[in-house]
């Protein structure tokens, strides 16, 4: 019977203290890991998707709704603005790549975004099958929208109105074709289907009538050529034209400081769980210590050296936290998991099947409130007196 | 075997307790007599080795109890004596079996399962060996925490008032029973008593 065998035998004796000391822990590290996890990958998506553009120039209000809408595409969009305007602007100086969007239709949730070739080099994007559109009503559909829907190269499909699934019915008239399916690339691209603008153009024009001089896109993503246009850029369109500039660095960090008030109440709530459980550790271990002494002191009889004890009712700490906080962790992936999988923004959507180093630092939290939590009973144990204890029967 | 040499202790810096020297040789049966509240307890303990006298020295086969290391106390202890308490204790949270393990790795023996069947054989009790110490009865439990003095086959055998709780015929079979498993082990018994049922079979006594 070595010490190991000895504890845990002994926590397995106090089965239900067992079992809630586990529970308390493994929730604690639980949230903490589901927060870890989740917020990391949130944050990378926000940095992958905003990588390489410098500002979204669209029709004025929030300037975070406009980010949302044509980065993250989740948001409506603030509006509409005039091609001719865009066009302008896209033409000035200081301006490296402008990339327009058209948005306004959806099939089944998925985004239909109409744009030109600027799109697929300023996100990178590469075809696994097929070719990119030429015509109208030719799509180039992302990767989890083939996955999801079924979708193979040549299919067709009738988009409908507005930007989330089931709004409005399916427009009636020409079907878009599949030409090609990308890569998955890891951002929202991943869920987006791509066509020309006049495609959008026709669906609408045809719908609302409208004039070609009247022509409107939603918004425009750019590229800096110079340092200098950070700072005269946003203010010219802010100031001189009828359109806002929203600079998607300064509004993600403004969203993520709006969520990071929830994440820090969850964090504290997380930790002030994790300091209950070592607390609750340490009454379990401190009370079962006094019916155990006369344990403790047969096994000092039989030869046990005071030492070995120490470490027997260290050992049950550092098992009940280990094993608690090793639940904790797979908990958490299991919860993101299932929140991922009920999300209803596909776009960014939260795997649980995402792993960081600093899950370990988890475990060793959990390892030193084990240690911290068992190391006063365990000094008791340590200091007994074996005589006492057994004449007082 | 076992030598006390003027040995006293002192309880609270003011109740002095002295305990006349004691020389018993290899394989001898020793009664120690004396009152409740004469020290009985307090002289075993000084002879396992858990309570340190104020004065005196205590020697087991050449070797001074006193002058050992906490830590080579406790494994002489394990090696060389086996202690039998007035009620009868084993840690409940383990079978007979595991209890009686625990005595063979805490001296530093290997585990040797056939040495505790044997045992347990012995006192009868062997069909109780995956049990816990709660599905006992209370003479079981007695018999359970002699076979776990007895098993490393210490050269000192040590009971407290062992049939303190016991009716006649219990009493009478669990003296035999030790004095039997004394012989077999060739250890040296000393059994602390007030009970005249137990005298009979001893020739030799120390007062208190």
């Amino acid at each position: 019977m070595n010490p190991l065998q000895i504890s845990w035998k002994s926590l397995l004796y106090h089965k239900w203290t067992f079992f809630l000391n586990v529970l308390l822990i493994a929730f604690g590290t639980g949230i903490l890991t589901l927060l870890l996890i989740g917020t990391t990958q949130i944050g990378d998506k926000l940095r992958g998707n905003a990588r390489g553009i410098d500002l979204v120039v669209g029709a004025k209000g929030s300037p975070l709704q406009l980010i949302l809408s044509s980065i993250y595409f989740i948001d409506f969009p603030t509006g509409n603005i005039s091609l001719a305007d865009a066009n302008q602007l896209a033409k000035n100086p200081m301006v490296k790549r402008a990339v327009p969007l058209a948005l306004g239709d959806n099939y089944f949730g998925y985004r239909i975004v109409g744009t030109d070739s600027s799109f697929i080099n300023l996100y990178q994007l590469k075809l696994s099958q097929g070719k990119f559109w030429k015509r109208d009503f030719e799509v180039v559909i992302g990767s989890e929208v083939a996955r999801n829907r079924k979708l193979k190269v040549g299919d067709t499909f009738h988009g409908s109105h507005g930007l989330t699934s089931g709004e409005e019915g399916a427009h009636e008239g020409h079907p878009d074709r599949v030409t090609g399916i990308l890569e998955p690339a890891g951002n929202t691209t991943d869920n987006l289907i791509l066509t020309n603008i006049s495609t959008i153009w026709d669906i609408h024009g045809i719908e609302a009538g409208e004039q070609n001089d009247k022509r409107e896109i939603t918004s425009l993503l750019i590229q800096y050529r110079s340092r200098m246009a950070m700072i005269v850029l946003p203010l010219f369109v802010n100031k001189s034209t009828s359109m806002q500039a929203a600079s998607p660095a300064k509004e993600s960090a403004r969203l993520f400081s709006l969520i990071g008030v929830g994440v820090e109440t969850m964090q504290w709530f997380a930790i002030s769980l994790m300091f209950i459980a070592g607390i609750s550790v340490f009454v379990s271990l401190y009370n079962s210590l006094k019916e155990r002494m006369y344990d403790l002191a047969i096994m000092r009889v039989m030869g046990a050296s005071q030492f070995r004890l120490f470490l027997i009712i260290i050992l049950e700490g550092i098992i009940l936290t280990s094993i608690g906080s090793a639940l904790g962790i797979i908990l958490g992936h299991f919860t993101l998991e299932i929140i991922g999988h009920f999300q209803d923004s596909s776009q960014a959507r939260l795997s649980g099947f995402f792993f960081l180093k600093d899950e370990f630092y988890l475990i060793a939290a959990g390892l030193i409130i084990g240690i911290l939590a068992s190391v006063i009973p365990a000094v008791q144990a340590y200091r007994a007196d074996i005589s006492k204890t057994i004449s007082k029967g | 075997m076992l030598q006390l040499k003027s040995v006293s202790h002192t309880y609270n810096g003011k109740e002095v307790l002295n305990f006349s020297d004691w020389d018993i040789r290899r394989g001898e049966n020793w009664l120690l007599l004396g009152e409740s509240g004469s020290g009985k307890t307090t002289l075993l303990h000084i002879l396992t080795g858990i309570k340190k006298p104020t004065k005196g020295q205590v020697m087991i086969n050449e070797t001074d109890l006193y002058k050992l290391s906490s830590r080579q106390m406790d494994r002489f202890r394990g090696r060389n004596i086996g202690l039998v308490f007035q009620q009868p204790h084993l840690i409940k949270s383990l079978t007979v079996e595991e209890n009686l393990k625990l005595a063979q790795t805490f001296a530093k023996l290997p585990e040797d399962k056939v040495r505790i069947e044997e045992v347990l054989s012995e006192l009868g009790i062997i069909q109780k060996i995956k049990s816990y110490p709660s599905e006992l009865s209370q003479g079981q439990l007695q018999r359970a925490s002699i076979a776990r003095a007895v098993l490393n086959k210490p050269t000192l055998l040590i009971a407290d008032e062992p049939t303190s709780s016991l009716d006649n015929k219990n009493a009478k079979a669990v003296i035999n029973l030790l004095l039997k498993l004394s012989e077999s082990s060739n250890s040296t018994l000393i059994i602390s008593t007030h009970d005249d049922r137990v005298k009979e079979s001893f020739s030799k006594e120390y007062l208190l």
